[in-house]
């Protein structure tokens, strides 16, 4: 009997303090006192869906297959070993590029690229999930498709990606700068970042690791100590450790888009542009990734955010475009892309299907060439892409992932720059891990003219002696990427043509 | 109409969230599990059973159908313990105890040493041998491996004159979940008699378990978790990042958090066990109090210290007696090797045994010597040890959170570079509250066990209501310290 009034006692009490509980906590000199509420523990279902909320736990996994138009798909003349070119064609192809990096792209330059290989995969070819995309916004779909580019330091701080998302915004509309980490090493391009007060920065690789493994789509997560004063901005100016992130835009938005998972009861955003307060937002949901596209009052320049409540899960913020193509940077500057393997594929499945990702750039490979000396490393190191390939694609099972070799890097052998052995081996077997997953592969080492152009590349400034590509290079080989992909978009239009005369 | 999500995560296995006692998941299901328990508790047939019930399916929120390996092992085990009993003939003994060891140990070999023993033969020699598949590693197995284990060894020297003859008994003993995730490891003879009596569930012994409940909260969640989260975690994480004197601070922080974690979970474990009107033995005895090594294993993780002393130690020793205090020596020297090498299948772990073990050898050649010590410097010699004694501990328990050697050697190499003490302005600043909670935390060591004693005794009177009011404060504020999710135990993992 004293143990039924013992358990009694202690749930009715809990039972109570948690059906009473306010929303917002018990707020006691600065210091917010929270308790799990009722409807955290037996949540009822939505009446109404935010539509601009997007819940991944939600959205059904199972969506209607895609008939993509019919594909012969021989890549045969492709797969072939590639001759070393000699300094003198190597110096012209140079040249040539830089040449054609001056003139503007139109549909002409549009031709097949002997770089890049768009294999067969399940009756379509590798890349038609993207198309499809692409297609669908020329046909007015209101809808942002994404594309979500994976590297190391050649792509940190929007590196490579933002000459790629300005080509296809420029053909396919949108605008934007995508994902914007709360924190990053590098300086980021187009816009000024701050962020105030503690945060912790959690990454899947070199650095602080998330105590239950929660990271964003691009391996990084966040939260802030402590917990922000949800009050008016004069006080929070005087608050000089409330968190939160303070954005200065080179162009005006009207809409942010908030990525967290996990959230707190009481956890909010408010977003000020100078001292007007321009929007506010909950974070407490229970999903386990979720991105809220918040509208502002007025389309802005200067973003403050601060938060308030205890810290949910946060991934970042993206300022996006209302309909069109988004690119993303994921870029970590020392990693080998194993780390992303941290996030469990359903994670990763459930991330895409909220972001609506149509494809994924794989661009890893550079930090793992001083360990490719051996056949035995190399073997191993063929197991390791082998299965990052193979988990992004599982978990892109409707778009497309396209994978971009590793590049010359050179070191110092008696004090003379020489390329790593095995990288154009490596090269290979980045080529046929891709196509046997049901990757596209974009061959970046042979277009940089294989063995020892990096010496080339580097006397010329287009990239340092380690293999980091310039602004210039950069930009050279993603409009060569762009101009590939977009001449495989129109065959892929053909094909739909010619499927649509055939019924 | 309720989302059933809420009660499908209750009753399913999910790998990434396993049932941990600090939860809400868990409070809930032990609170209605507790309000049958507390109807049938005066029925045997029906208690057993229903905590039988429940701890199976402890276990399967903890490692899913891993509960079948549990029961199998359980099972086998039950079955050969009868049979040397019954058997006359010592062969016919001596074969099914080496079936039992053979199973058990090669289960525990199989689940938690495959990848390691691979490692080793690829290293030696120059192969690249890997299996096809994967091994998950069931929760707890090392635990209830050495229960069972154990139990039969018992039955063998007939330390246990009548094996249990009731099967689901003798599953309740094995799968027990208050201690199935990471111990004490409680012996077949002090346990399994107290599932044959009838337990009063008074207002004392719910009062002393609420008092236990409380103090394993605040020492994994108030201290443990806090100094984790807000001091060491990161400088383990990458040490490359952090000055000498941060390194210095967190292997103090490291082995606190250590000890609060691990003797938290035990205080928990306790109080369950409590609850349902089973007593059973703590795991701690104030460690930081050692003077010495071999004192300090008889006050941290006492279970396992007496098992090992029990079923390895003294038969090595009696084994190699004629060697004397060589003997002693092998037998300690092979007992830490062991014991290293049960704590995980690394290198670290390994060297981390064999330091202990070398430590404790080192005392028993210098016994007379040191004894001669305390006689001349009495209380001073007594400090020294007692500080010496702790820093041997703070400087081992760096390789108890390290991923590999070479990660061990890199943190000291990286804490002994620039060692600048200047920084200990700035460190402080940053890291006072932290500091402090870990200051509180080992002077609570060093309070005298009977004014501990004294809280426990005055507590006994409270009426029940007023501990269960007790509780939901103390829940109240902690979970304002919660502000990470639930940080698992550090001990589950060996």
């Amino acid at each position: 009997m004293k143990g039924i009034i013992y358990t009694f006692t202690v749930i009715i009490s809990l039972g109570l303090c948690s059906y009473f509980w306010p929303k917002e906590g018990f707020q006691y000199q600065g210091i917010s006192l929270q308790f799990i509420r009722f409807e955290e523990l037996f949540p009822q279902p939505k009446q109404k869906t935010n539509k601009n909320s997007l819940d991944g736990e939600k959205i059904v996994a199972e969506k209607e297959k895609k008939n993509y138009p019919a594909y012969e798909g021989d890549i045969s003349h492709k797969l072939i070993q590639f001759e070393d070119l000699s300094e003198a064609d190597l110096d012209k192809f140079i040249d040539s590029l830089r040449r054609k990096k001056r003139d503007s792209i139109s549909s002409t330059d549009f031709k097949e690229s002997v770089y890049l290989i768009n294999p067969p995969y399940q009756n379509a070819s590798a890349l038609d999930p993207f198309f499809d995309a692409l297609n669908e916004i020329e046909q007015g779909k209101d809808q942002i498709y994404r594309v979500n580019h994976y590297g190391d330091s050649q792509i940190e701080g929007d590196r490579m990606t933002i000459t790629l998302r300005n080509l296809f915004q420029k053909f396919f509309s949108g605008n934007g700068y995508g994902f914007i980490p709360f924190y990053d090493v590098t300086t980021p391009l187009g816009y000024e970042r701050k962020l105030v007060g503690s945060w912790n920065h959690y990454k899947v690789f070199g650095g602080q690791k998330h105590p239950q493994k929660k990271y964003g789509p691009g391996g990084t997560s966040f939260s802030y100590n402590g917990q922000g004063n949800p009050e008016p901005y004069q006080q929070i100016q005087e608050e000089k450790n409330n968190p939160s992130i303070h954005l200065q835009l080179q162009k005006s938005f009207s809409e942010i888009g908030i990525w967290y998972g996990k959230g707190k009861t009481g956890s909010k955003v408010y977003i000020w542009s100078d001292s007007i307060k321009i929007a506010e937002a909950q974070l407490d949901d229970s999903s386990q990734f979720r991105m809220i596209r918040i509208p502002l009052q007025q389309a802005v320049k200067k973003i403050q955010c601060y938060f308030s409540g205890m810290s949910p899960v946060l991934y970042g913020i993206s300022l996006d475009p209302k309909r069109g193509i988004q690119f993303d940077n994921f870029g970590l500057r020392g990693h080998s892309g194993d780390g992303i393997m941290t996030l469990q594929v359903e994670s990763l499945q459930l991330m895409y299907q909220v972001l609506n990702t149509k494809l994924a750039i794989i661009q890893f490979g550079g930090n793992i060439t001083p360990y490719l000396k051996s056949e035995k490393t190399m073997a191993y190191m063929k197991e390791v892409y082998k299965n990052m390939y193979r988990h992004f694609k599982k978990a892109l099972p409707e778009a497309s992932v396209l994978v971009l070799s590793i590049n010359d890097v050179s070191r110092s052998v008696n004090g003379q720059y020489e390329s790593y052995p095995n990288i154009s081996d490596f090269r290979y077997i980045q080529r046929e891990l891709a196509i046997e997953s049901g990757c596209a592969f974009f061959d970046l080492y042979q277009f940089m003219g294989g063995h020892s152009s990096i010496a080339l590349w580097n006397r010329k400034n287009l990239a340092a002696k380690d293999g980091h590509l310039t602004e210039e290079s950069r930009e050279l080989v993603s409009k060569e990427l762009f101009k590939a992909l977009m001449y495989e978009y129109n065959q892929y239009k053909k094909r739909i043509s010619r499927q649509e005369e055939n019924k | 109409m309720t989302d059933l999500t809420f009660f499908q995560d209750l009753l399913y296995y999910n790998a990434m969230a396993p049932l941990l006692f600090q939860t809400t998941q868990f409070f809930i299901l032990f609170s209605g599990f507790y309000l049958i328990y507390s109807l049938l508790h005066q029925f045997i047939f029906w208690r057993n059973s229903i905590l039988l019930l429940f701890s199976l399916f402890f276990y399967y929120k903890l490692s899913g159908f891993f509960v079948l390996a549990l029961l199998g092992m359980a099972s086998l085990d039950f079955f050969i313990a009868l049979g040397i009993h019954k058997s006359k003939k010592e062969y016919v003994k001596q074969f099914l105890l080496w079936i039992s060891v053979l199973i058990n140990l090669g289960g525990l070999l199989y689940f938690k040493y495959t990848y390691f023993f691979i490692d080793i033969w690829n290293q030696s020699t120059g192969s690249d041998l890997h299996l096809a598949f994967r091994i998950l590693q069931p929760i707890g197995i090392s635990y209830f491996v050495f229960k069972s284990l154990g139990y039969v060894l018992d039955v063998n020297r007939e330390m246990i004159e009548e094996p249990e003859r009731n099967y689901l008994n003798y599953l309740l003993y094995v799968s027990f979940f208050p201690n199935i995730l990471a111990g004490p490891i409680t012996k077949a003879r002090d346990i399994l008699p107290q599932f044959k009596e009838v337990k009063k569930i008074d207002a004392a012994l719910l009062n002393t378990a609420t008092l236990l409940l409380i103090s394993g909260l605040v020492k994994k969640i108030m201290i443990a978790d806090y100094i984790a989260a807000n001091m060491i975690d990161r400088v383990f994480e990458s040490p490359q990042f952090f000055s000498s004197i941060d390194l210095f601070m967190s292997c103090y922080g490291g082995l606190v958090q250590l000890f609060f974690d691990f003797s938290g979970y035990t205080d928990m474990v306790m109080a369950f066990s409590l609850f349902l009107g089973f007593p059973i033995k703590g795991n701690f005895n104030q460690p930081f109090k050692a003077t010495n090594v071999s004192d300090f294993w008889r006050r941290w993780h006492i279970s396992l210290y007496e098992w090992l002393s029990e079923y390895i130690f003294q038969p090595l020793t009696f084994y190699f007696r004629s060697y004397k205090i060589w003997g002693s020596i092998i037998g300690i020297f092979v007992t830490f090797l062991i014991s290293g090498l049960w704590h995980g299948p690394n290198a670290v772990f390994i060297l981390w045994g064999i330091l202990h073990g070398l430590a404790i050898c080192w005392e028993i050649m210098t016994s007379g010597v040191r004894k001669k010590c305390l006689q001349v410097f009495g209380r001073f010699y007594k400090f020294l040890s007692l500080l010496l004694t702790f820093h041997f501990l703070v400087f081992t328990s760096v390789l108890l959170k390290s991923k590999d050697l070479v990660f061990f050697y890199s943190y000291y190499q990286q804490m002994f570079q620039n060692i600048d003490f200047g920084l200990w302005h700035s460190w402080f600043s940053i890291y006072k509250y932290p500091f402090l909670v870990m200051i509180i935390g080992l002077s609570l060591q060093f309070i005298p066990i009977k004014i501990y004693d004294r809280i426990f005794a005055i507590m006994k009177f409270l009426p029940v209501w007023c501990s269960a009011l007790l509780l939901a404060i103390a829940i109240l504020c902690l979970y304002q310290f919660s502000y990470l999710e639930a940080i698992p135990f550090l001990y589950i993992v060996y």
